[in-house]
């Protein structure tokens, strides 16, 4: 037994046994591990799941965000948000297709494979809109993934066309849609989605929008906004519905916990989790959801230093993305992005782990272990 | 087939059950020592030296008396030549003056600090020294350095002895040990022509616990050097605290551990790394009460971490820095709010430190 093993305090250690028999824990469980105090300790049962799990592979994938717009029906609804506008802001905007396709040749010529793209739910473009850029995206980048909209947006489309989940996605999926993306979640339980986001699309539609379109093969990802206002019991509630959702269906590929980031929001008077807390929850992520495989830490989003401690606390999936979209105006310079690069193999190496480039669906593209520096 | 080797754990095992580690098994945890049984091992030591679970943190400043220097240290910004139009030297008002404000807003501890001259009248620093103590009896006065003491030697034709009975008298309440990140090897490298050899550094250390002035002790990591002085630093850090110890008078009342901006061509440390280190010298120096991982040094994200890894101190608030990298995405002056909520979130008690 390593020495850290057998330092875990008694009352966690029930847990540990569990992990080491590959038995499932429950809600209770989740709540000991979000109330104690022993953090390393929570550590070293987590990376025990991580590596009878998933190994040693650490994920990244070269991705851009392509943000369409920030106008958003739900300006005043999200108090968490920072990025929505209405529509007379000047600081709103909405991109053309023509904008968009610029922007994703851009970042192909950069190397990117992936793009992501989500926005607010804008009041008044119609559907084609959304067909029509993926369309024009599809072909000037044909070989790159389109990861597109969260439920919430999908949820939108259904009520604003008058359409079926289902005929959204396939419509969608036609144009060359790839996969959908995980956002929208924030916190299911009532008692803080009231607070958070009252008004906006609940939990149980969230969880309905990824079933529709696992069963439909379309893959997602799923998230969670932590460090505002939840209890324990909140958080576990979240992962739990999660992970029932993916005994059904096996459809996520990963999951994300999104730290909230309180400057210019309207719960700006809240100090936002530490990195004491944004461990504890990337441990209890991988502990409670047994059935994903990835759990992701954003290597710019809790700092960089926090995303290379996740690594120690069962997150095997950083992502490093190019966020600046100044990157674009470097116009064919590739030295940010190859330095980002050297920056995440170094990282991830001094953590003891084994870097592996991805897509979008979690193949390996290449693997750097050492003898291929 | 080695019968004698020993991984991480038994090494860890055998620092945790009171025997020294041979300095190559040091060499080996410094280097290869993976975080989670580093971590855990340097709870364990916190643990059992401070059940009580308090984390100190002071409200500090610092007060740069002057700005020119001579030494040209890669890892220090902020000082120029004496002829450059930045150059300043603040007078002893000026500086009580900035003392006044930083006390006003809660200070409990000011740190005096300069570059090194050779142009400035003893009593310029004994008075410095003296006009702060009498006006602020209560504030605990961090004054000058090892590196410093050494020069007033040569400048002042006065031993060490003598120069730290004349600081003490003055009211100096501590050291904070720097100009160490230049032990052994690399002080060519760095062309610190006034930094001297570690054993003088170590002989003004010495002397301050003998006169009984406290000394924070810091282990910098990060500048390129190689485990082996990393471990030999604390290795000779803890024979001083053992002979002074033995003496009645233990030398450091804590170590500090930081890392600082590289030399060009060396890669930054990252927070992995200080989490580490912080563990590494819970466990190898466990003759020193307290181990300090400095939140605006560090980030307030990964020190606070530290704590559960062996650290029990936070540092100073550093009013005079109002860019610190606080939770969750924000920038801004560190408050001691904001240290108390970084303790209490760890499940431990928040203690103000007006005295090491």
């Amino acid at each position: 037994m390593s020495l850290a093993a057998s330092l875990i305090p008694r009352d966690l250690m029930p847990i540990y046994e569990k992990v080491m028999q590959d038995q499932r824990l429950d809600a209770e469980d989740g709540i000991k591990l979000l109330e104690s105090h022993d953090l390393f300790a929570i550590g070293t049962i987590a990376n025990e799941a991580r590596k009878r799990r998933v190994g040693d592979y650490v994920y990244f994938n070269n991705n851009a965000h392509i943000n369409y717009s920030n106008i958003c029906a739900l300006s005043k609804v999200c108090k968490f948000c920072a990025f929505g506008k209405v529509g007379a802001d000047p600081e709103g905007y909405t991109y053309s297709i023509e904008q968009m396709v610029e922007k994703a040749k851009g970042y192909a010529r950069l190397g990117v494979t992936e793009f992501h793209m989500v926005g607010g739910l804008h009041p008044d473009m119609p559907f084609a809109y959304y067909t029509d850029f993926i369309r024009a995206i599809k072909q000037a980048v044909p070989q790159a993934h389109l990861k597109c909209f969260t439920a919430v947006e999908i949820d939108f489309f259904t009520r604003k066309f008058k359409m079926s989940t289902e005929e959204v996605l396939l419509r969608l999926r036609e144009a060359g849609h790839g996969s959908m993306t995980g956002g929208g979640a924030e916190m299911f339980h009532p008692e803080v989605h009231n607070v958070l986001c009252k008004g906006k699309m609940s939990g149980e539609r969230y969880l309905e929008i990824h079933r529709i379109a696992h069963n439909l093969g379309v893959r997602t990802t799923c998230t969670m906004l932590y460090g505002h206002i939840e209890k324990p019991y909140h958080v576990v509630d979240h992962m739990l519905k999660i992970r029932a959702l993916q005994d059904e269906t096996g459809g996520e590929s990963a999951f994300i916990p999104l730290a909230f980031h309180p400057t210019n929001t309207d719960l700006a008077h809240l100090p936002g989790p530490t990195g004491h807390y944004d461990l504890k929850i990337i441990a209890v992520a991988r502990l409670l959801l047994d059935n994903i495989k990835a759990i992701k830490s954003y290597w710019v989003m809790i700092s960089p230093r926090i995303a290379q401690v996740s690594l120690a606390f069962g997150a095997n999936d950083i992502d490093g993305t190019v966020r600046e979209e100044k990157i674009y105006h470097f116009a064919g310079a590739n030295t940010p992005m190859l330095q980002e690069q050297n920056d995440l193999l170094r990282i991830i190496r001094e953590a003891g782990r084994i870097p592996a480039e991805r897509d979008t669906l979690y193949n390996v593209l290449r693997v750097y272990d050492e003898a291929a520096v | 087939m080695n019968l004698n080797f020993m991984d991480t754990s038994d090494l860890l095992r055998k620092a945790l059950s009171g025997e020294k580690l041979f300095p190559d098994e040091a060499i080996y945890l410094c280097a290869e020592g993976d975080l989670l049984n580093l971590a855990m091992a340097g709870r364990e030591v916190a643990r059992r030296l401070h059940p009580d679970g308090r984390v100190g943190y002071a409200v500090t400043k610092t007060i740069v008396y002057s700005n020119v220097c001579q030494p040209e240290c890669p890892f220090c910004t902020g000082t120029v030549t004496k002829d450059d139009p930045a150059a300043f030297t603040k007078t002893i008002d000026e500086v009580v003056a900035e003392a006044a404000d930083a006390v006003a807003a809660g200070a409990t501890q000011i740190t005096l600090q300069g570059g090194h001259r050779i142009d400035l009248p003893w009593d310029y620093y004994t008075g410095l020294v003296k006009a702060l103590h009498d006006r602020f009896p209560e504030v605990q006065l961090f004054a000058y350095s090892p590196t410093e003491i050494m020069v007033f030697n040569v400048l002042f034709q006065k031993r060490t002895a003598e120069v730290i009975a004349e600081l003490k008298a003055a009211g100096m309440g501590g050291l904070m040990a720097g100009g160490s990140e230049t032990m052994a090897t690399r002080v060519p490298e760095y062309r610190a022509l006034l930094r001297g050899p570690w054993n003088e550094w170590f002989d003004v250390v010495h002397r301050c616990a003998y006169a009984g002035i406290p000394v924070v002790l810091p282990f910098v990591f990060g500048l390129g050097e190689p485990a082996k002085e990393r471990v030999g630093h604390l290795y000779r850090s803890r024979a001083v605290q053992e002979r002074t110890t033995m003496a009645g008078k233990p030398a450091f009342a804590a170590i500090s551990v930081f890392t600082l901006t590289p030399p060009e061509g060396v890669v930054p440390a990252t927070g992995h790394e200080h989490l580490r280190m912080v563990a590494l010298a819970r466990v190898l120096l466990q003759n020193v009460p307290h181990v300090q991982s400095s939140v605006v040094a560090q980030g307030a994200k990964v020190a606070q971490v530290a704590l559960d890894g062996g650290a029990n101190d936070l540092g100073g608030t550093h009013m005079e820095f109002t860019q610190a990298e606080l939770a969750a995405g924000r920038i801004g002056p560190m408050t001691a709010a904001e240290m108390e909520r970084l303790i209490t979130e760890t499940g431990r008690v928040p203690a103000l430190r007006t005295r090491w």
